[in-house]
């Protein structure tokens, strides 16, 4: 990559960065300026530091996703596929989704916060462990659909019918903490590298890479929605002490 | 270094080096990618480590701080309709700023085939987001089960997907995903707790919780129903 496409890419960013970041600036402003008056104008202007910051880090973030992780991903998803057999593709997903997950400190807080509120009745590391075995399943199953060709909506499907059915045999609070385990799980990795990574082994594939590429994202999600809430059914109710009334 | 300073870095560094050595092991033993490649990951680990590392600093510093101030002390000064219509406000402008919103629509932009381009679906995922967040506040002044919304959600969601095209389900379920990155998370949590503090009288994990889950739906149910048209 050359010099002046490099500084080309860096402007373009840098003013998407400003776009992404302004109306967020302007609104929190705004709202500040009609509901709050009383809130002094110093908070204000830390506000307006704090995003400048923040553009500047989005800037290089998404320099470094475009430059270097999304051509390499591509590049080694589609030489898995080409290069190597389907048990090599399928371990190296659930490598790279168990490793990705366990050390994500999202889902560590989460597995904090749940061990707490069930008074250690379900452990942090029952959680985190639940989880990532999630997630290394689903990244896993995605490169065996990419490698055999399986439409996503045969496995997203049923995936969903199953946690629907096990969201109407679970306690209220555990669907809501099931639910939001499947967002804590999709971290920045997972969208640049592993989504990059399953989209070049559609193409290796010679598949349409949008329609067989994309959806990993989606199973990521969807896997420890269904782990958390198996899990949940393991430990018999009242597995916190609570009101039974929403 | 701060200890403020030190967890970002760590929340940063944490699921990026662990894949980065097994990408290095994978790299040796099982596929060569060309040297280029492979010296162009390596700075894209650093810059992206980097960047991350800023964007969370920044956001920390100038942005929770206020999200947690509006969620705490907004749903005591203004009416609730005026309160969801600021929520709706608010989580399109934050959903646009998501660093993993860009990153897949660039994605889905760079391989779809279809007329959504990049900023097209930034804004529908935004807007889809915001409204979703609304019902999600609308619930809990309301006190609708959490289960009835998930149920019913997906519900009909999965009803429509055999009429929609198999690239679109993919975009609408990836969507969804993605919006719970690390700009949005902690200031949808800060409004929902701080709604929940002030309306709830009730089970008040069930109700703060979930409420990042309802917001992921949102992007799913627009995008779906976009689909049935595209």
């Amino acid at each position: 990559m050359d010099e002046q496409s490099i500084s080309t890419l860096l402007l373009h960013t840098l003013s998407e960065s400003g776009q992404a970041l302004g109306p967020l600036v302007a609104v929190l402003a705004l709202v500040f300026l009609i509901f709050f008056r009383d809130v002094p104008r110093k908070s204000l202007w830390t506000m307006v530091k704090g995003m400048i910051v923040a553009a500047l880090g989005l800037t290089i973030f998404l320099m470094g996703v475009r430059i270097g992780f999304i051509p390499y991903a591509k590049e080694m998803g589609s030489r898995l596929v080409t290069e190597r057999s389907a048990p090599v593709l399928i371990i190296a997903g659930f490598v790279i989704g168990l490793t990705a997950t366990l050390a994500e400190p999202a889902v560590r807080i989460l597995a904090g916060q749940v061990d707490r509120f069930s008074s250690g009745y379900l452990k942090e590391r029952t959680i985190i462990f639940t989880i990532a075995l999630g997630v290394a399943v689903s990244v896993a199953l995605n490169m065996a659909r990419i490698r055999y060709g399986i439409p996503l909506f045969y496995i997203v499907g049923p995936g969903y019918l199953l946690a629907v059915a096990l969201v109407a045999f679970s306690h209220s609070s555990f669907t809501a903490l099931a639910f939001d385990a499947g967002g804590v799980a999709t971290g920045p990795m997972a969208v640049t590298f592993v989504m990059s990574l399953a989209i070049g082994a559609a193409s290796g594939m010679g598949r349409d890479p949008a329609t067989e590429g994309l959806g990993l994202v989606a199973l990521v999600a969807l896997a420890p929605i269904i782990s958390m809430l198996l899990l949940g059914l393991a430990y018999k109710p009242p597995w916190r002490r609570e009101r039974h009334e929403s | 270094m701060s200890k403020r300073l030190r967890d970002a870095f760590f929340e940063v560094a944490g699921p990026v080096l662990p894949v980065a050595l097994v990408v290095v092991i994978l790299q040796l033993l099982v596929v060569r990618v060309p040297g280029e490649l492979f010296i162009r990951f390596g700075i894209g680990v650093v810059l992206v480590i980097v960047g991350l590392f800023l964007f969370l600093v920044g956001v920390r510093m100038g942005l929770i701080p206020v999200g947690e101030y509006v969620g705490a002390h907004l749903p005591e000064r203004v009416p609730a309709w005026l309160l969801v219509v600021v929520v709706l406000i608010l989580g399109f402008v934050a959903t646009v700023a998501e660093p993993d919103v860009r990153v897949l629509s660039d994605v889905v932009d760079s391989v779809s085939s279809g007329w959504l381009g990049a900023s097209a679906l930034i804004l529908i995922i935004g807007a889809g987001l915001g409204a979703a967040l609304a019902g999600a506040v609308l619930r809990q002044i309301i006190g609708t089960p959490i289960a009835l919304i998930f149920g019913v959600g997906y519900a009909i969601v999965l009803v429509l997907f055999p009429f929609v095209s198999p690239e679109f389900i993919a975009i609408a379920l990836d969507s969804g995903a993605t919006t719970t990155g690390p700009l949005t998370v902690p200031l949808i949590m800060a409004i929902g707790l701080g709604v929940a503090r002030t309306i709830g009288k009730r089970n008040s994990l069930g109700d703060g919780f979930g409420l990042v889950g309802i917001a992921s739906l949102g992007p799913v149910m627009v995008l779906t129903i976009i689909g049935l048209f595209a």
